[in-house]
């Protein structure tokens, strides 16, 4: 009976031991994992200032082009005033004022042109709006869709990375509390004795191989981290 | 193998209190750590909006530069039209009548010039910030407190989040001190199985009273 009882106090130390081992290797992989959350913060905060610079320099571009825009628009509308009052001119029988404003209108457009290839939006009808303003956020759409490093500097899909690397390191840690009730269940068995030691013991290794499943289906979930 | 084994009662006891207080600290452990994360969260977070406050102020100083640019250029052309109109009128009678039309051209030109930039601009279109354009009477105040609206609006959730990441941060630090105190107390639990006499009890006594100042610790967090 006592050589049982050794025996079974042998099983018992063993068990505790194991137990404790799962504790420190639930701790050893949360703090991997952890860590790989705080890599995958860092990526979205500098992700975050790409962006957001990338924003800036894509307006700063827009601008740009719109300043040359409404420079082309302010000469069209002084050669449509033109070409409007040497008409009025030349109806009235005023030919000399009438052609000097034709012939200013007319080296006007020529000069002009030049300024259209400069930029898409220069000169460019399809940047109107119906109330004849410029469309600037159709500009910056295209300039921003121009951009292909842009998907790269999303910072979403590391901060849900990082998310998904926290939930995984609580429920980690959430583990390690069934735990401490096994090896308290472990030491409860080794201090009682009679049929109450082999009960505890019972209930502590079911509950042990639970949390093992349980161990297991988190890190099975979640991506590898 | 015997004499090393806890048989008597009062080393049972001390043993089963010691696992027992060996699980509250896991429990404080899992509190902990999930204040630390709360807190690297929360710290994240408020990094990213300060990148976004610096940002939108970024994007306000393009959008408010390009908007004064206009009304500028506005502004100069309607002066520019008014004195050449002025001056027309001024010279009739005194100057050639090609040089009037000239003038008075040039200054109806500039005037439509201006009347085309008008609506490039939103201080100059907006009927919230335009109350006359004839006038002059432009609500510049209206206009820079809704640019500066959005920056406002996220420097107070960076804010935020930088007083929670505070918060998480204390809480976290306090869980480490619980912790340690946690220590102490199975630190005086493992020595009361070691001498015999009354000095154990005395150990045992200070182990536990530890721990439960540990535990009230712990509540007196949860529930702060």
């Amino acid at each position: 009976m006592e050589q049982r009882n050794q025996r079974f106090e042998v099983v018992i130390t063993v068990a505790l031991a194991v137990a404790t081992l799962v504790v420190a290797l639930v701790l050893w992989r949360a703090a991997i994992v952890s860590s790989a959350a705080h890599d995958a913060d860092r990526a979205a905060i500098i992700n975050a200032v790409r962006i957001r610079s990338a924003d800036l320099e894509d307006l700063t571009t827009l601008y740009r082009e719109a300043h040359y825009a409404l420079r082309y628009r302010q000469k069209e509308v002084r050669i449509q005033g033109m070409v409007q009052a040497a008409q009025d001119w030349r109806a009235a029988g005023l030919d000399t004022p009438a052609t000097i404003a034709e012939t200013e209108a007319s080296w006007l457009s020529t000069t002009i042109a030049a300024m259209r290839g400069m930029f898409p939006i220069v000169g460019n009808p399809d940047y109107r709006r119906p109330d004849g303003s410029l469309d600037l956020e159709k500009r910056l759409q295209e300039i921003r869709a121009a951009d292909t490093d842009r998907p790269a500097m999303d910072p979403q899909p590391p901060l849900h990375k990082a998310e998904e690397a926290y939930i995984r390191v609580r429920r980690l840690i959430l583990g390690t509390i069934p735990l401490g009730l096994v090896i308290f269940g472990y030491t409860l068995a080794q201090i009682f004795s009679g049929r109450a030691r082999y009960i505890l013991f019972g209930l502590s290794a079911a509950l042990f191989l639970a949390v093992l499943a349980y161990l297991g289906l988190v890190e099975l979930a979640g991506p590898v981290l | 193998m015997e004499q090393e084994k806890p048989q008597s009662r009062f080393r049972q006891i001390v043993a089963a209190v010691m696992a027992l207080v060996t699980l509250w600290g896991t429990v404080v452990g899992f509190l902990s750590a999930d204040a630390s994360i709360r807190e690297a969260q929360a710290t994240r977070d408020s990094e990213v909006l300060a990148i976004e406050v610096m940002a939108a102020l970024g994007e306000i100083n393009a959008h408010v530069g390009y908007d004064l640019g206009v009304m500028s250029d506005w502004l100069m052309l309607q002066l520019d039209g008014l004195a050449n109109q002025a001056t027309a009128v001024a010279l009739q009678g005194t100057a050639g009548a090609d040089l009037l039309r000239r003038y008075d051209l040039e200054g109806r030109l500039q005037e439509q010039v201006a009347a085309s930039m008008a609506r490039e601009s939103a201080l100059l279109s907006n009927p919230r910030y335009v109350h006359s354009l004839e006038n002059g009477d432009i609500d510049t105040a209206a206009y820079i407190q809704d640019q500066f609206r959005r920056a406002t609006d996220l420097l107070k959730e960076q804010n935020r989040a930088s007083d929670e990441a505070r918060r998480w941060g204390d809480k976290s630090n306090t869980y480490t001190s619980v912790l340690t105190l946690l220590a102490v107390g199975l630190f005086f639990l493992g020595l009361a199985l070691v001498p015999e006499g009354r000095i154990r009890l005395l150990l045992l006594v200070l182990g536990l009273a530890v721990s439960l100042i540990d535990v009230g610790w712990t509540l007196a967090l949860l529930l702060g």
